[in-house]
């Protein structure tokens, strides 16, 4: 039973973690340090997600943008116009 | 520089022997606090450039990374004063010992390494990752060869005497 007779070491040697902390571990390490070495492939399809809902978004207000161009300027020369009333007396 | 790093397979090879080396003398909860701790101290080293790969294996930054996790540890438990020897495992008698078990040798065995010489403790615990030479332990520890030998040699006669008697 005493294994201190060959190196006492050993005992300490057959440590071993569990599968959750080296897990725990991982992430911790991956959250320090999110590229891991590795092509950061979360963060690119964010970028072009991202991208993607822009252009969209982009194209849809400025496709609104020129229909309300036109209307835009009847308004503002409407506005500016100046009226010249006539009074004309018949009697 | 950065890239050629892969923390995932460093965390899977790293961690079991820097757990290994904080369970020699600590619990096993303290011990994976202590190893996460020196995992994410060694990435922020190796993001602000302070690891020189030219000079050492990453393994070894870590290491020297854990001494000094283990040495601030012991530090903020003086500060606290709760580090107390527990006085039922001081001086088992020899017929007790033989009945104890696994587990009770183990504790046994941290408690006695406890009580070498801070260089000797920290020489023995590096020499339990059978993976470090004698050459890499005195880089960490940045001492001469020599020297490290001879604690290596004073700590393992010293441990064998207490656990003999």
């Amino acid at each position: 039973m005493n294994d201190f007779k060959k190196d006492p070491l050993d005992l300490l040697r057959k440590k071993q973690p569990t599968d959750l902390q080296m897990h725990r571990w991982k992430v911790a390490v991956k959250m320090q340090f999110p590229a891991s070495g590795s092509f950061p492939v979360g963060h690119f399809l964010q970028l072009t997600a991202a991208a993607g809902v822009g252009l969209v978004v982009g194209a849809l207000i400025f496709g609104q943008g020129l229909k309300a161009q036109p209307q835009e300027i009847i308004q503002n020369a409407y506005d500016d116009a100046t009226m010249e009333v006539v009074y004309t007396k018949l009697d | 520089m950065t890239a050629s790093v892969n923390w995932d397979e460093i965390v899977k090879s790293l961690g079991p022997r820097l757990y290994r080396y904080f369970a020699a003398s600590l619990s096993d909860s303290v011990a994976d606090d202590l190893t996460q701790d020196t995992l994410l101290r060694t990435v922020r080293k190796y993001q602000d450039g302070q690891i020189d790969l030219s000079r050492g294996t990453i393994d070894m930054f870590a290491f020297g990374v854990a001494k000094n996790v283990r040495f601030e540890h012991f530090k903020q438990l003086r500060a606290w004063d709760s580090f107390e020897e527990s006085p039922e495992m001081e001086n088992p008698s020899p017929s007790a010992f033989d009945q104890l078990s696994e587990h009770e040798q183990t504790h046994r065995l941290k408690r006695s390494i406890q009580r070498l010489s801070t260089m000797q403790q920290e020489v023995l615990m590096l020499t339990i990752d059978q993976e470090l030479t004698m050459a890499q332990i005195a880089q960490i520890l940045n001492l001469p060869e020599g020297t490290v030998k001879s604690h290596h040699h004073r700590a393992r006669h010293e441990l064998q005497r207490m656990l003999e008697n």
